[in-house]
């Protein structure tokens, strides 16, 4: 084995992963802070000026008005498509996904190229398997150099579930699992307990409502709801301080909604259900308006559907 | 003025950013936007979920608070992240293994991610258990972190000498130490052959 070998190697064991949407928020608030720490030491030992007096009363004005007034939450307007959402959703009488059934997730990637003026797409199919006991596959439209287009998640039967090799294929060798199931039948049923989940979602700390609001993307993105944690999902949105209401929108895939949105500090996320039924359209992430840095990047998740085998489109 | 220059600036190097951050720190973002997905790759593979938040996030602030130190005249800003991204796992490992100790349990070899999140996630996770894997943990620090600042962080030998400090000739040596250890743990090489093989 030569050096090169050995490194084409060892690339075949990382895994992708892409950054979480609410990540870049995040180091901008962490930068946006530093900043401001810096220039208050400056303060101190210069004259204040005109602009840094407006700036440090906007931050009084901001904190006095979140102490004094009502426990914040989503908008009337926008508590009331999601009220709407969650009748819808208590109102389906799809059958429950049976065990062997897969989750179909549709998502879409919208990301700049460099020196190119188009967004490059990129369709990513996911089939995740009901109980998580049969093999799952992830299919990409265009894996980046040296990715794989399909990946099989084995499934974990008996306790145990087949090895990668180094290139992705499967091995015949098992390793001890527990069962993945994307139909997600543990999570809370009533808004409360479920925005209590939503904000310890990332573990013991309490998420910001930017973070929060995020965790309703990924569980979207996890798999399947039963209709009455849908429901809850739904309401538990409205107790998110930030949420309006965008009555029309049309989403990165061109597509027309009504929609439930939060703006991040750099991104926003929209929560979008057809118009006439409320039925689950769509969620995206796309970056703020207003944001200077273009072409950018933003994703949607077209569609979560029941299919019954695994590579099954529709 | 902004609005015109804009355009151009979207062609800019990294090195004009971090220093027109000075002035404007919203300009900062550009290098998130640029380097972000391959530095969370990086972390999450050394890391695992969770923990790839922090010091990717932790990675830029640290960034952004030496930015007036960055040396203009390297227009990749690359190795620079990785550098402190590396430091910043390092800390992370520290921090653990301090935890560990403090519970009373013995240190763990390398944090072993959460199943559910890897899966979901889609690839070759749990090749992290393959004899390749195992070899790559049993290596040292240093040697691993040279190998997968190149493998992973698809750095060259210059910028990853650049991105940990160290000349050239180390990286090589380095990489060459993990090639003889990880061919023998891999293959049953002989050991003692390999390192012929490279004189």
């Amino acid at each position: 084995m030569n050096e090169q070998q050995m490194i084409d190697q060892v690339r075949t064991l990382l895994e992708p992963a892409d950054p979480p949407p609410h990540l870049r928020g995040k180091v901008n608030r962490m930068i946006a802070g530093s900043a401001r720490s810096a220039r208050a030491r400056t303060w101190k030992l210069a004259t204040v000026g005109a602009t840094a007096t407006t700036g440090l009363l906007a931050l009084l004005i901001g904190s006095v008005v979140s102490i004094n007034g009502e426990p914040p939450a989503a908008s009337a307007q926008a508590a009331e498509i999601l009220h709407q959402a969650a009748d819808a959703a208590r109102d389906d009488q799809t059958p429950a996904p049976r065990a062997g059934q897969f989750i179909l997730t549709t998502t879409k990637g919208f990301a700049p190229v460099v020196g190119q003026d188009e967004l490059a797409t990129t369709l990513t199919r996911s089939w995740m398997s009901v109980d998580g006991t049969h093999d799952s596959l992830i299919w990409v439209s265009d894996p980046p150099a040296g990715g794989r287009q399909s990946t099989v998640i084995p499934g974990c039967r008996d306790g145990q579930a087949a090895e990668w090799a180094p290139d992705g294929t499967l091995l015949n060798s098992t390793r001890p699992c527990t069962p993945t199931p994307a139909y997600l039948t543990n999570l809370p049923t009533d808004a409360t307990s479920m925005l209590n989940y939503l904000r310890r979602m990332k573990g013991g700390t309490t998420s910001s409502d930017e973070e929060t609001f995020a965790n309703v993307g990924e569980l979207i993105r996890r798999g399947y709801l039963p209709a009455q944690s849908r429901a809850a999902l739904y309401e538990a949105a409205t107790k998110i301080p930030g949420v309006v209401a965008s009555p029309t929108m049309t989403d990165a895939a061109g597509r027309s909604g009504t929609a439930v949105s939060l703006a991040g500090n750099i991104d926003r996320y929209d929560l979008i259900f057809e118009p006439q039924t409320y039925r689950f359209l769509g969620w995206q992430v796309v970056p703020k308006a207003g944001n200077a840095v273009r072409p950018a990047r933003s994703e949607v998740i077209l569609s979560v559907t029941v299919v019954d085998r695994a590579g099954q489109v529709s | 003025m902004l609005v015109e220059q804009q355009p151009v600036a979207d062609q800019e190097s990294d090195a004009w950013y971090v220093r027109a951050s000075l002035t404007d720190h919203g300009l900062f973002t550009v290098l998130y936007d640029r380097h972000a997905a391959a530095l969370y790759r990086y972390a999450h593979g050394r890391v695992g979920t969770d923990a790839a938040d922090d010091v990717v996030s932790e990675t830029f602030l640290v960034a952004f608070r030496r930015r007036q130190r960055y040396d203009v005249s390297r227009l990749d800003a690359r190795p620079w992240l990785f550098g402190i991204l590396t430091k910043e796992i390092s800390h992370y490992r520290r921090r653990e293994r301090a935890h560990y100790r403090a519970v009373g349990r013995c240190d763990p070899v390398e944090v072993v991610p959460d199943p559910a999140e890897r899966a979901v996630a889609g690839a070759a996770a749990h090749a992290l258990r393959a004899p390749l894997a195992r070899a790559l943990a049993a290596l040292p620090g240093r040697d691993r972190d040279v190998l997968l600042l190149i493998a992973w962080g698809g750095l060259s030998y210059e910028e990853t000498a650049h991105a940990i400090g160290i000349p050239v000739g180390t990286v090589r040596s380095r990489l060459n130490r993990a090639r003889r250890k990880v061919s023998s743990a891999l293959g049953g090489e002989d050991p003692t052959r390999a390192v012929e093989e490279t004189m």
